[in-house]
C-alpha cells in the first residue's frame, strides 16, 4: 500500500503470529466455556426429585422404547428447564454486553437499568389487580404478556430520553436506577394492598424461576435470542470501535448515536422477553459480560458468543445449584444466581483495584 | 470502564470498519506496515489503556492512515508527541500527501511547524479567514502583530527554511520592565 513502508518478512511474520496467537487463544476459551456450559446442561438433566439414576434419564433422549414416566421426566419438564437455563443465561448475558458496550458503562445491564423492576410490577398488576389485554383464552401469556409491555415501556421511556440533546451515557445509567427505585416503590404499593394469597404469588414471580418453562416459551426466547444476538453480530466490528471512545468511534465512521439507540433497544427486547416468561433473575446480565471481557478481551466477534456461553453457563449451573443445595427442594434460582452473583462480583471489583 | 484493546487490535479494527467478520493475511500485513511506518510496531502487543498520551496519538495517526482516506483531517497531531516525533509524523504526513494525493487539512499552533511543512496556509482570526494562500506569502510580521499580538520577525534559517522569531508581546502591559 504505502510505497515508502520497508517489507521486512520477518516482522509481517510477527504480526500475523500475534494476531493468530490472540485468535487461538480466544477460541480456545470460547471452546472451553461452551463446554462448561454442555457439562453443566447435562448434570442439570440428570439431577432432579424423580427416583430414576441419572442414566436412565438421559437414555431417554436417544431410547424411545424407555418407559413412559421417564419419557415424560425428560421430554416434558427437565429438557424444557434446562434449555431454557442455557437460553435466558446467554439472552441476559448478550444484553448486558451490549448494554455495557453501547452505554460505555460497566454497571449497565437489564437489572439496573431498571427493566426487571418494570416486569415485576407489570406481572403484580395483573396477579394483584387482575389488569390483561389478552382475552381469556390467553390466560397462560397473560403475566407474561402484562410483564413484557410494562419493562417494554420502561425501555423506550431510557431509548426516548437518550434521544434528547446533551444526553450523556452516565445519565442514561443514572435514569435506568431511577426507574428500578420507581417500579420498586410502585410494586410494594401494589403488595401493601394485595391480599395475601396474589402476594404469594407476586413474590414467587419475582424471585424468578425456571420451573413456569414450556417448550412454545423456549420457542419464542430462543427465536429472539438468535435474532438479536445476529443483528448484534453485524455490527461486530462497529460496536468493538465503541471501547475506544466516543470520538474515536466517529471518526471511524461509526455513527455512534444510532449504534447506541440499537443497542438499548435490541437489549431491552431480549431482556424483557426474558424477565417476563421467568421473572427477575439478577447478576447474570452484569456478571456474564465481565467475566467474558476479562476471558477474550474487547473484540465483539469473540466477546459477544463468550458473553452468551458464559451466561449460559452461569444460569445452567445456578440452575443444578439450585437443585442440590436444599436436599428435596428447588430453590427459586433468582436467589442462587444472587448469592453466587455477589462474591463474584466482590472479586471482579477487588481485582480491578489492582490493575 | 478501561479498554484492553491491543495496538494491532485497534489498529485492524479501523481498517475492518464496514467490512466482514473475517481477517486475511494481507490486512494484518498492512498493519504491521502501518505500524513500522509510525515506528510503533514494538507497541503492537501492548493495551492501549498502557500507552503513553504521544504513543496513543500515534495510534490514533495509525488508525487514520490505514483507511487510506482521500482527504486526511487533523486537528493538533502533534500536541502530545516529543521534538523528534512531531517532525517524523508531520514529515510522513507530508510524504503520503504527495504520494498518495491525500488532501490533508490540518489545524496547528505551532507557526513554524506550519511554514516548514504546509503548502497553504489558511489563518483564522474571530471566527473569520484573516488571510490565506502560499506559507511563505501569508506569513508576515504584519499578520503576526495582528493575530498574535506579538512582535516578530520571519526570518530564512542558515538552511533556507522560513522561520518565525517572537522578540516581544504587544498585550498592554507587558513590557521589557519584565
Amino acid at each position: 500500500m504505502i510505497k515508502s513502508a520497508i517489507d521486512n518478512a520477518v516482522t509481517l511474520e510477527q504480526g500475523r503470529n500475534l494476531y493468530s496467537s490472540l485468535a487461538t487463544r480466544r477460541l480456545f476459551l470460547l471452546i472451553v466455556i461452551g463446554g462448561l456450559a454442555i457439562v453443566c446442561f447435562i448434570a442439570d438433566l440428570s439431577i432432579g426429585q424423580a427416583h430414576y439414576s441419572s442414566y436412565e434419564v438421559l437414555s431417554a433422549l436417544w431410547d424411545s422404547d424407555a418407559a413412559l414416566p421417564i419419557q415424560v421426566i425428560l421430554w416434558e419438564i427437565r429438557l424444557p428447564v434446562a434449555l431454557t437455563a442455557l437460553v435466558v443465561g446467554a439472552s441476559l448475558a448478550v444484553a448486558g454486553v451490549e448494554m455495557q458496550t453501547v452505554l460505555g458503562n460497566p454497571l449497565a445491564s437489564p437489572f439496573t437499568l431498571g427493566l426487571s423492576a418494570a416486569a415485576s410490577f407489570g406481572a403484580a398488576l395483573g396477579l394483584i389487580l387482575g389488569v390483561s389485554i389478552l382475552p381469556a383464552s390467553a390466560v397462560a401469556f397473560a403475566i407474561p404478556a402484562n410483564a413484557f409491555l410494562v419493562s417494554m415501556i420502561a425501555a423506550l421511556f431510557i431509548h426516548r430520553l437518550s434521544q434528547k440533546r446533551g444526553i450523556t451515557t452516565e445519565m442514561i445509567v443514572l435514569l435506568g436506577t431511577t426507574l428500578v427505585f420507581t417500579f420498586t416503590a410502585l410494586l410494594e404499593a401494589l403488595q401493601y394492598i394485595a391480599p395475601d394469597q396474589a402476594l404469594s404469588a407476586v413474590v414467587f414471580w419475582t424471585m424468578g424461576s425456571l420451573s413456569r418453562a414450556s417448550w412454545l416459551k423456549l420457542a419464542i426466547m430462543s427465536i429472539v435470542l438468535l435474532a438479536v444476538t445476529l443483528m448484534f453480530a453485524r455490527q461486530a466490528w462497529a460496536l468493538t470501535a465503541l471501547r475506544l471512545g466516543e470520538a474515536r468511534a466517529t471518526s471511524l465512521g461509526v455513527s455512534v448515536g444510532r449504534l447506541r439507540l440499537r443497542g438499548i433497544l435490541l437489549g431491552s427486547l431480549l431482556a424483557s422477553v426474558c424477565v417476563a416468561f421467568v421473572g427477575t433473575i439478577g447478576f447474570v446480565g452484569l456478571v456474564a459480560p465481565h467475566i467474558a471481557r476479562m476471558l477474550v478481551g474487547e473484540d465483539q466477534r469473540f466477546l459477544l458468543p463468550t458473553s452468551a456461553l458464559c451466561g449460559a453457563f452461569m444460569l445452567s449451573a445456578a440452575s443444578v445449584l439450585s437443585k442440590t443445595l436444599v436436599a428435596g427442594q428447588t430453590l427459586p434460582i433468582g436467589i442462587v444466581t444472587s448469592l453466587v452473583g455477589v462474591p463474584l462480583f466482590f472479586t471482579l471489583i477487588l481485582r480491578t483495584r489492582h490493575q | 470502564m478501561r479498554s484492553s484493546l491491543l495496538v494491532f487490535e485497534a489498529v485492524l479494527l479501523a481498517s475492518k470498519q464496514g467490512s466482514g467478520w473475517s481477517v486475511d493475511n494481507d490486512e494484518l500485513d498492512a498493519v504491521t506496515r502501518m505500524l513500522q511506518l509510525l515506528k510503533i510496531d514494538a507497541l503492537a502487543g501492548r493495551a492501549l489503556a498502557q500507552l503513553s498520551g504521544g504513543q496513543r496519538q500515534l495510534v490514533s495517526i495509525a488508525q487514520a492512515l490505514i483507511r487510506e482516506p482521500s482527504v486526511l483531517l487533523l486537528d493538533e497531531p502533534t500536541s502530545a508527541l516529543d521534538l523528534q516525533n512531531q517532525f517524523d509524523v508531520l514529515d510522513l504526513i507530508r510524504r503520503l500527501a504527495r504520494e498518495q494525493s491525500t488532501c490533508v487539512v490540518m489545524a496547528i499552533h505551532d507557526i513554524n511547524h506550519a511554514l516548514r511543512f504546509a503548502d497553504q496556509i489558511v489563518v483564522l482570526h474571530k471566527g473569520a479567514v484573516q488571510a490565506w494562500g502560499p506559507a511563505s506569502e501569508v506569513v508576515t510580521p504584519a499578520l503576526l502583530a495582528q493575530v498574535y499580538g506579538v512582535e516578530a520577525r520571519v526570518e530564512p534559517c542558515s538552511r533556507g527554511y522560513t522561520q518565525v522569531i517572537v522578540d516581544s508581546s504587544l498585550r498592554a502591559g507587558s513590557n521589557a520592565a519584565w
